[in-house]
Order: structure tokens, then C-alpha cells, then sequence
């Protein structure tokens, strides 16, 4: 019985080497390996090493500026070859799955399989306005096609990448600046509705305080505040005396506190400070989450 | 007498709450659904305002075709015509809709194929720029279609399961069509790279 389990696994040992080595060079959004997010910024995926590490330094370096300076998220694939044979299915299949880009779709992933002789490059919704199929078409034909009919993948794809930079650089506001906004008008509405729900608290302490124990109305006059020290000086006792304008009874309140935590008086205590909306942060750089894509781009073949 | 009155009032006021919150939650995927088909139509919308532009391109080229280009204008305008609204979306409106649509596919794809003959159209940039056009929105059209499907399930579990489906009966919660693969596959135009 053990032998043949022996036999069983060194079968299936073998087997999976052979499918191994098979599909090597032939990439399906499931195998296909993701840029490294612990080696910092990184856009660039090329498992067969057909990219220079020169240009795969130069292409993080671009595609970090921008999506620094216009919020666009970018995926370099450059591989042998493709399962099924089609650059859009593995660039939309990968790109929905990984959420390339963020929120305002602006994500932009760009294909080369070099057996296969395919390109694709593919934006998210919200920069179809900014990059439209006809000017993807345009970069592919005049710049990056030349480049792959001479086996020159490097700049194929940094020049590629240059074209797309300039055309971006060209708008002078993408969805960058209207995160910006958003996020400002965000930190705006949660201040205000701090401020107001703590002035609501406060008018309604006030108003609670001048409420007359004998008739109920809402008319205590502040006459009278005496300050003591008792229990050794320790704690603080005050006496404030009102008086009623609508009944014209006296009453009388004590409050004690503490002489460590003293802070203003009345019932706040304390100077609260309102920190200025934390916890809105933008992501790391390099990290997708929330992209879609819808098919935008186009592709060929060389 | 009066526990049971009680008893009776709770169980209609949960089955109350019950039949609220199905109903909310059939018009959240029935909103679903209509802004997934706004999207098809959108994604065909675009398809067919591509296509005077390239009958434009293809007739200073191939002057001997005009009985292709007619074709693909006459469904193109059949095309335009067609709309349906979220409540009409039954399984024989949304197959008459993709047959419509086919129809306007294949003279497109028609269209394609006889500018292959002409290698100074297909050289032009004007032209390769227009065929990755509408090879986009090829693309966007599956997606479109896809989310539709998706979202169409999802309504379509809700309202036909039971108990819901109660609840979708008294409401007029009526089952949705999807699209078909299979009918539109053997005509939709295969956009070549070349």
C-alpha cells in the first residue's frame, strides 16, 4: 500500500514538473505573477525576464510620476505568450480581478506577448475621455509597433509609456485633482457635522442648566459663585446660586472636582481639541484596489 | 383571548417588516438591472454612431460598394430605432433586440471584410483608427452585456425564489430576459487585427 502511495506522488511529481515546464511562457490571469509590492513602487510585471531591469527600473520610475502627478495606475504585462491568444481577455480578466486603478477607473494596463506577436493597451472607464481607443491605436501604430518589428521590447514599451505621459501631461486637470476635491469636501462635512452635533450639545447643556427645579422654566439667573477647597485641598467645591425670574425662588447647585483634573468648568471638562480629519489616506503608491474596467483601448498585432 | 391578539399582531408585524424589506431590496436589483441595460444601450448607441463615420472613410476609397454601404446604413438605422424601456425587458424583447443588433453587426463585419480588398483604405490611418474604434466597442459591448447578465441573476433569484416571489407577484416583480451567447456568437463580427 505505501509503495504504491511512493509510486502515486512521485507520478504526479512528474506530472506536474512536465505541465510545469509546458506552460512556462504561456500566461493565464491566474498564473500570471503580480509585481512585487514589497520591492516599494512597482508597475511592472515580466515573469520570462524579456524587459532589462535598466528599463524596468526607468518604467517604475515613469509610471510612479504618474501616477503621482495624474492618479493613473498602470500594469505593464509583458510576456511570451498568452493563453487563448488574446491580449484584451488577459489584460480586462486581470485588471477586474486586481482592481488596477482606483476609484475614478482611471487605470490604464498595457499588454506585449512576444511569441505570440500580440499588444493590447487597455484603459479604465475614467480615463477613456482623456485616452480614446483612436488615440491608443495612434501610440501603437506610430510608436510602439516600430519598435516590436525590430524585437525591441525595452523601448517598445518606454516609449509606449512616454506617448501615453505626454498625451495625460497635455490635460491640465485629470481625475487627480477631483480626488483632491472630493477628499477635501469629505474632511469639510465631517468637521461641520462634528462642530454642529458638539454646539447642539453645548446649547442644549446651557438651556438644561437654567431649567428652575420648582416651576420647570427654563429662566436661572446666575447671582452668586463661591470656589472652596475642602478635603485637604485636594478637591474644589463650587457653589453657584440662581435665582428664578419666573417664580423669583433661589437654587442652589454644588459641584465638586477634582484640583488634578481641573479644566474649565461647568459640565465640559477638559479643552477637547478636534483633530483635523485624520484617517483619509490615499493609498500606497504602487497598490491597486478598486479599478474597473469597462474595454476601452485597443490592440494589434505585429 | 388577549395573548393571542398580541400574538397575531406580532406575526403580521414581522411579516409586514419581512415583505418591506424584500420589496426594498426588489427595487435596489430592479435599479440594478436598469442602470446595467442603460449601459448596453449606451455601448451599442456607440457602435452605430461609428458607423457613418466609416462608411464616409470606406466610400472615398471603394467607390464600387455602395450596395454594402447602403446595407450597413439601412441597419444601422434599424438599429437606432430600437429601445426598450426597463419594464419591457422580457426574454422575447431582449432576443429581438440582439437579433436587431446582429443584423447591424453582421453588414458591419460585412463592410470590414470588403475593405480588405482595397490596400490604400487599409493602409490609411484614418481607417486603422476607426477599426480599433469599433473593435473597442466591441469590447464594451460583452462587458456591458455581462454586468447586464449579472445583475439580471441576481434580480431574477430574488424575485422567483420563494418566499419572495410573493411579495414580487403582488408588486408585478416581473422575471427578466438575459442574453444568449450561443445566438449572437456564429454573426458577431470577428474585428481581425490585420
Amino acid at each position: 500500500m505505501k509503495r504504491y502511495l511512493k509510486r502515486i506522488s512521485a507520478l504526479a511529481a512528474a506530472f506536474i514538473a512536465v505541465t510545469a515546464t509546458m506552460l512556462a511562457g504561456v500566461y493565464n490571469p491566474d498564473n500570471l505573477p503580480m509585481p512585487e509590492k514589497s520591492q516599494g513602487a512597482n508597475y511592472v510585471t515580466s515573469p520570462d525576464g524579456i524587459l532589462s531591469t535598466v528599463a524596468i527600473n526607468s518604467l517604475n520610475s515613469k509610471l510612479l510620476a504618474l501616477e503621482k502627478e495624474r492618479g493613473v495606475k498602470s500594469l505593464i504585462i509583458v510576456v511570451e505568450s498568452i493563453e487563448g491568444d488574446d491580449p484584451y481577455e488577459l489584460a480586462i480578466n486581470v485588471g477586474n480581478r486586481y482592481g488596477v486603478g482606483n476609484k475614478q477607473n482611471t487605470g490604464l494596463i498595457i499588454v506585449l506577448a512576444t511569441v505570440d506577436r500580440s499588444y493590447y493597451i487597455l484603459t479604465g472607464e475614467g480615463l477613456e475621455k482623456y485616452l480614446p481607443d483612436a488615440l491608443c491605436k495612434r501610440i501603437e501604430n506610430r510608436v510602439m509597433v516600430p519598435h516590436l518589428k525590430r524585437g525591441d521590447w525595452d523601448n517598445a514599451i518606454l516609449n509606449t509609456v512616454d506617448a501615453i505621459s505626454e498625451v495625460l501631461g497635455g490635460e491640465s486637470e485629470l481625475q487627480f485633482e477631483e480626488e483632491e476635491k472630493e477628499e477635501a469636501r469629505a474632511i469639510l462635512i465631517t468637521m461641520l457635522i462634528i462642530l454642529t452635533s458638539f454646539g447642539g450639545i453645548i446649547i442644549y447643556a446651557l438651556w438644561k442648566q437654567k431649567e428652575c427645579p420648582h416651576c420647570g422654566q427654563h429662566k436661572l439667573r446666575l447671582i452668586n459663585k463661591e470656589t472652596r477647597l475642602i478635603n485637604k485641598g485636594r478637591q474644589e467645591q463650587t457653589t453657584s446660586t440662581y435665582v428664578c425670574e419666573a417664580c423669583k425662588r433661589d437654587v442652589t447647585r454644588k459641584t465638586i472636582t477634582d484640583i488634578m483634573h481641573k479644566g474649565g468648568g461647568g459640565p465640559f471638562v477638559g479643552g477637547g481639541r478636534i483633530g483635523g480629519g485624520g484617517g483619509f489616506s490615499g493609498g500606497s503608491f504602487g497598490s491597486f484596489g478598486g479599478g474597473s474596467f469597462g474595454g476601452g483601448g485597443a490592440g494589434g498585432r505585429f | 383571548m388577549k395573548k393571542t391578539t398580541i400574538i397575531i399582531i406580532a406575526i403580521l408585524a414581522i411579516v409586514v417588516i419581512w415583505a418591506i424589506s424584500a420589496y426594498n431590496s426588489m427595487v435596489t436589483q430592479e435599479e440594478e438591472v436598469s442602470k446595467a441595460w442603460g449601459d448596453v444601450e449606451t455601448t451599442y448607441q456607440r457602435r452605430a454612431d461609428l458607423i457613418p463615420n466609416l462608411v464616409n472613410t470606406v466610400k472615398g476609397y471603394a467607390k464600387h460598394e455602395s450596395g454594402t454601404l447602403e446595407e450597413v446604413t439601412a441597419a444601422r438605422a434599424k438599429a437606432t430605432q430600437m429601445n426598450i424601456s426597463v419594464d419591457e425587458l422580457t426574454e422575447e424583447n431582449i432576443r429581438k433586440y440582439q437579433q436587431t443588433m446582429n443584423e447591424m453587426n453582421s453588414a458591419l463585419s460585412r463592410l470590414l471584410a470588403i475593405s480588405e480588398n482595397y490596400p490604400d483604405l487599409k493602409a490609411s490611418e484614418n481607417f486603422s483608427e476607426l477599426q480599433a474604434q469599433i473593435e473597442g466597442t466591441e469590447n464594451r459591448i460583452n462587458e456591458a452585456r455581462k454586468r447586464y447578465n449579472t445583475a439580471v441573476k441576481e434580480y431574477n433569484i430574488t424575485v422567483r425564489r420563494f418566499p419572495g416571489n410573493i411579495v414580487a407577484g403582488i408588486f408585478g416583480f416581473e422575471k427578466k430576459g438575459e442574453f444568449r451567447a450561443s445566438e449572437g456568437a456564429e454573426n458577431a463580427p470577428r474585428v481581425s487585427f490585420e
